[in-house]
């Protein structure tokens, strides 16, 4: 599906690649990512701790932290102008004006020395041409637009007064000064309430009803993205490796990852069983990755996927960045594997260990390796019990006769 | 027995003082968690170069903290009669450059004298010239030959420290080198710099200093390289007993005032209430004292139990280690407050954290508490505050002897040498090797320190860990 | 505020009775009235009955501190140590022992020692500030690195090599001004230049490497990148936002020195001959003068109260979290 070219292309990132220099090696934080974002659309960029993420906001704002770090390769073009390539001066421009960020930490985000309407006014573009009075007038209506009472008297005040919540709208209101194209939001609400995040949440998406601005939203709760995102792109150890409209994404998650990130949420499905883990842990950044990154930590990897990166998979209005879909791979079925390091004479005895479907809502495993199936083909184990073989044919012969129904219980409870 | 030992005061001190090191360092390699942050320390290479050189000055310190009396000759009954002379190890090892001792002034490698004197020659004839000095130069005939004599020498002093450096960058090779490697590669790895504790930096700074040592040694043999003072004295000779001198100020200070400023400053902290107040009363009072003042009458009233006492002190060297002792100790007195506030403070902060409220919750008493789970976390500070203050101390000493009131002026320190220089800069031509040497060899030592605990500070304090 | 400083003031008073306490028993430690009598009298016209009289002059034919035979509070009253110390308290320093007023020495030596420390302080704060911002913008550089280096080994060099090195340099061989000295009115000015030289190039290097670590602390929080994202230039970042948090530790260091800047820097004095308080009190010392000594040891202890009062208020004053408290 073609979207249209005017508003696909008011952010288009392209191979982006952020490198840290450090007495380890040198740490690839950001490894070749590609994204776009089409004007007043949310994406959310999703992941877990450490994979880049927020590198990859700062470098779009050419914010990494030097010397240390250094834009290695990509081009991100802004309505067709690379920001990346921009001297410092000219991107003194772009900050800011027309591309904005907030960050994680309301608390010390905030210069405590420095009242509230001056902070806000500095940001004000051609700001020191206004008089006080004026500058006092535009800070109170931000202050308004964002949602704070009593705006003129929050002029004078401190950052350190204010509760977290007001924190986080003065920020967002130092963002609006200059009415950007796009919002970066750097996980705005991780370190505030339940209830005020979804104030900020809600307060956000008024905004961008206004001003029409899109935001790239970065963060790590499946929640937030439910709430606000249009598409989604999750990210895994400095890559993206999966980018999908919100719907889709939450009706059959196509990465090893993202499967898994839904099956480990807590749930009214998931109540009596035990929650899925994800084993292993993210891979250190500072080596250089043959294949596959989740190698080491998914069900469904091959050797194929220890010894080639994936290729980025686009159809259908989304991509994935996984073997398991690549329609050049080998073979259909690929041969059994253990993730872990043994090869050759064991393979055969995995084969024997029962793989419990990924489509099952029973489990019947019998070992203690949890192989999932191939997404939707058969599983080939040899000492299935029957009632397995029961379920398993109901499920799959419902699957035939309606999708929606088979969906994985955990994406259902979502898209409610 | 050739000779009989003497313990001064400050010698006692001093082993005290390098048996708890060694005890400390003993018990940080059993625990791992205490040995992270001195290998981050291990790390830098300006930190390990300065390490190298401050081992060197401990070591002539140390040697210069061996005192004993030699054999002066034995009476009839077979009695041995020691002489009234205390003489250290360093001295013995110095012994050239003690005991050539000319008239008065001479430059650095000099052959004649500073000052013109009357010369008498055998044929009754009188000039009034430079006279030639005993000891430096007495091998040359004429002032032409010095310069080449003196490359010859210093040639050969390199040369040898070469040799002999190259020997041991060998031993250590052989020692690291592993198992499926030959010594070539373990050179080649040594040379690249690899691994984290910076070896090749270690090795050029020992091989600059051997080298340097050979050509001081060998060449103070026939020359005074940097001339002598008023009285003669070789101001090589002095500059190294000053060393002693400066690392005692350094550390006995410190080790004075450490235990007071700990106690006190957890004992504030921790029970808070009346005691806080006293203990904050004690030191705001004693720092409003400019420490001149402290210092000056504490140096006069010992100078005054010195005369009434003469019998109490057998020799000049006694009576001036006794002085020196004192200094360090009235020095500790005025020093302690600001590490007692220091410690104050993070003990007031420690106070809040659960496990100091689970331990009391569980019954410890106050005592166990303080000495188990406060006095350890504090420990970086306290580490910070011994080592950053080292180089204040010896600055400081030369500051005190101008003032009148450091060490004995019979007793070898940079003060002392700085003070008389003070008064040699008026002549003409001017004098400025005593000056020089003083500062060179001042400026090496505190520059080592201040690198060092620069080290030390970035791998302890919390703040700055990553 | 104001009730803030009355309780500092109070509680500032048995600070200073116990410092004249301290004094008074250092010093009496040292010599008895007696031996200080001797010494001032000289040795030709040392006799009973003139170290009595000279002990009456002075007052100090009381017994130390404890007067057995007097009834009542009398006992503590009439001593030396309450005769002497309690006029402090009124600043009315009394004569020294060498008969000259206390009080009229310290207000014409307390100029001097002024037209030295002053400038030092504020050309040696300003030059500091410059230098650690200037390393702290291009920070990670060589230009940082050997600027550190620099000032390590500017802090290591003894500010006694400093002193004898400029007077060497710029006296003797440039003739540029004069070794030591002063003189009265606007011709002091030349006496003045060498000193405030030395003493700013001494004080450099410690201060700016601890100015360039709050620098960098600062440098590298949240809102300095909240600051940079909003698209303010990094001159802008750096003086604005930086260098006002940077201020208060700056600032909290520098304020209590300022009271002591009257007593003058005791090495600087006496190396230059300047008369001022600190050479005063150098002097005092060798002629063992208590009087001089005393008065002195109070007024250093006053200004050391004042200073910390003073810096307990500048940190009200930067910092708006202290002072909404």
């Amino acid at each position: 599906m073609k979207k249209i070219a005017a508003s696909e292309n008011l952010l288009k990132v392209e191979n982006l690649k952020t490198w840290f220099d450090t007495p380890e090696g040198t740490v690839r934080a950001v490894d070749g990512i590609d994204f776009h974002i089409a004007s007043g659309e949310t994406l959310a960029l999703l992941g877990e701790s450490g994979c880049g993420k927020s590198i990859s906001a700062l470098s779009l704002l050419q914010l990494v932290p030097e010397p240390a770090g250094r834009i290695v390769s990509g081009q991100a073009q802004l309505r067709g102008q690379d920001v990346l390539a921009l001297p410092e001066r000219d991107m003194r421009t772009i900050r800011g004006r027309r591309m904005a960020m907030i960050f994680q930490e309301p608390q010390t985000s905030l210069n405590p020395v420095l009242t509230v309407g001056e902070q806000i006014s500095e940001a004000i573009p051609g700001g020191d041409k206004l008089s006080r009075g004026q500058k006092r007038a535009k800070v109170a209506e931000l202050l308004k637009a964002v949602g704070i009472a009593d705006a003129a008297r929050r002029y004078d005040e401190y950052p350190f007064q204010l509760s977290g919540g007001m924190k986080q709208r003065v920020m967002i209101a130092m963002t609006l000064t200059s009415e950007p194209d796009l919002l970066i939001a750097d996980e705005p609400t991780t370190a505030l309430d339940v209830t005020i995040q979804a104030q900020i949440l809600a307060l956000l998406r008024e905004l961008q009803k206004k001003t029409g601005m899109a935001i790239l939203l970065i963060t790590h709760d499946l929640g937030v993205v439910a709430e606000m995102a249009d598409r989604v792109a999750v990210m895994y150890a400095g890559q993206i490796v999966e980018l999908a409209p919100q719907k889709k994404f939450f009706s059959s998650p196509q990465h090893p990852y993202s499967q898994k990130l839904f099956r480990s949420i807590p749930g009214r499905i998931q109540r009596g069983n035990t929650l899925e883990v994800i084993r292993g842990s993210v891979p250190s950044l500072n080596q250089e990755f043959r294949g596959c990154r989740f190698v080491e930590r998914c069900d469904l990897a091959w050797e194929l996927c220890r010894m080639k990166l994936p290729a980025w998979i686009d159809k259908a209005g989304r991509g994935v960045r996984c073997h398991l879909y690549d329609p050049r791979r080998p073979s259909r079925w690929p041969r059994r594997s253990h993730a872990g390091k043994q090869a050759g004479p064991h393979r055969r005895k995995q084969a024997r260990l029962v793989k419990r479907c990924c489509r099952c809502t029973i489990s019947r495993c019998t070992s203690r390796s949890t192989k999932g199936c191939l997404s939707g083909s058969w599983a080939t184990s040899k000492r299935w019990t029957a009632s397995h073989w029961i379920l398993h044919g109901v499920v799959r012969w419902r699957w035939w006769v309606s999708p929606a129904a088979a969906r994985p219980p955990s994406a259902r409870a979502y898209s409610n | 027995m050739p000779f009989q030992i003497e313990i001064l005061w400050t010698d006692f001190l001093i082993f005290v003082l390098m048996g708890s090191i060694l005890a400390f360092g003993v018990y940080t390699l059993r625990h791992e968690h205490l040995r992270v942050p001195w290998r981050q320390v291990a790390r830098r290479p300006l930190a390990m170069a300065s390490l190298v050189i401050l081992c060197a000055y401990v070591v002539i310190g140390l040697m210069d903290s061996i005192h004993y009396r030699p054999l002066q000759d034995r009476q009839n009954s077979g009695e041995p009669v020691y002489s009234n002379v205390e003489l250290s190890l360093l001295d013995k090892v110095a012994m050239p450059l003690r005991a050539r001792t000319e008239k008065t002034y001479s430059a650095p490698f000099a052959m004649q004298a500073y000052t013109k004197e009357t010369v008498e020659y055998p044929d009754g004839q009188h000039a009034r010239e430079y006279p030639r000095l005993l000891y430096g130069g007495a091998h040359l005939k004429n002032e032409a030959e010095r310069s080449g004599d003196i490359a010859s020498r210093a040639g050969t002093a390199t040369l040898a420290g070469l040799g002999f450096w190259l020997l041991l960058v060998g031993g250590f090779l052989l020692i690291r080198q592993k198992r499926e490697e030959t010594l070539a590669q373990a050179a080649g790895r040594l040379m690249r710099g690899e691994g984290d504790i910076p070896w090749r930096t270690v090795l050029i700074t020992v091989g600059i200093l051997i080298m340097l040592a050979t050509n001081a040694g060998y060449l103070s043999l026939t020359y005074h390289i940097f001339g002598t003072d008023q009285a003669g004295q070789d101001v090589f000779y002095k500059s190294l007993k000053s060393i002693r001198t400066g690392l005692v100020i350094g550390t006995l200070t410190t080790l004075v005032m450490l235990p007071f400023a700990a106690l006190f400053g957890i004992m504030a902290g921790y029970f808070r209430g009346w005691v806080d107040d006293v203990i904050q009363y004690v030191y705001t009072t004693l720092s409003s004292i400019p420490g001149v003042l402290l210092i000056a009458a504490a140096i006069l009233s010992l100078q005054l139990y010195i005369e009434t006492n003469p019998e109490s002190f057998t020799s000049t060297t006694q009576r001036a280690d006794t002085r020196l002792l004192f200094l360090c100790l009235i020095l500790g007195v005025t020093s302690w407050t600001s590490l007692c506030r220091l410690l104050r403070g993070e003990t007031l902060k420690l106070r809040e954290v659960d496990f100091i409220q689970a331990a009391r919750a569980l019954g410890a008493s106050h005592a166990t508490v303080m000495a188990r789970h406060i006095l350890p976390n504090v420990m970086h500070i306290i580490l910070i505050t011994v080592v950053l203050d080292f180089s204040g101390l010896v600055l400081a000493e030369a500051v005190l002897a101008y003032v009148g009131v450091g060490v004995d002026p019979t007793m070898n320190s940079w003060g002392n040498m700085i003070v008389s220089a003070r008064l040699e800069m008026a002549r003409e031509p001017i004098v400025w090797w005593s000056l020089t040497a003083a500062f060179v060899f001042m400026f090496a030592l505190v520059l080592a320190a201040n690198l060092f605990s620069d080290a030390v500070r970035d791998a302890f304090d919390p703040r700055l860990r990553k | 505020m104001i009730g803030y400083i009355i309780r500092r003031v109070t509680y500032a008073i048995p600070i200073l009775i116990g410092v004249n306490l301290l004094t008074f028993v250092l010093f009496f430690f040292v010599n008895s009235p007696d031996d200080m009598a001797r010494l001032h009298l000289g040795v030709k016209r040392v006799t009973p009955e003139a170290i009595v009289k000279w002990k009456e002059d002075r007052g100090y034919d009381k017994p130390l501190l404890y007067h057995g035979s007097k009834p009542g509070m009398e006992k503590f009253t009439d001593t030396i140590f309450v005769r002497h110390s309690f006029k402090l308290f009124v600043f009315d320093f009394g004569r020294s022992d060498q008969g000259r007023d206390i009080g009229y020495d310290i207000s014409q030596r307390m100029w001097p020692s002024l037209a030295i420390a002053l400038p030092i302080f504020i050309v040696g704060i300003f030059v500091q500030i410059t230098f650690a911002m200037l390393l702290a913008f291009f920070r990670g550089s060589y230009l940082d690195t050997s600027g550190v280096v620099l000032c390590v080994a500017m802090m290591s060099i003894s500010s006694l090599f400093y002193v004898i090195g400029g007077q060497y340099l710029l006296s003797l061989l440039l003739r540029l001004w004069p070794i030591s000295g002063y003189d009265v009115g606007w011709d002091a000015i030349k006496f003045l230049v060498l000193p405030i030289i030395v003493g700013v190039i001494s004080g450099i290097g410690a201060s700016t490497r601890l100015y360039r670590t709050f620098f960098l602390e600062e440098i590298n929080k949240d809102y300095v990148r909240t600051a940079r994202a909003k698209g303010l230039s990094e001159l802008r970042v750096l003086f604005r936002h930086v260098l006002k948090n940077a201020m208060i530790p700056i600032l909290t260091g520098v304020v209590v020195v300022i009271p002591l800047l009257f007593t003058g820097s005791l090495i600087l004095e006496s190396f230059f001959s300047i008369p001022g308080l600190g050479s005063y009190t150098i002097d005092a010392i060798h002629s063992q003068d208590f009087a001089i000594v005393r008065a002195m040891v109070f007024l250093g202890s006053v200004l050391y109260i004042v200073g910390l009062i003073l810096t307990d208020i500048t940190y009200t004053l930067v910092d708006p979290r202290v002072r909404f408290e």
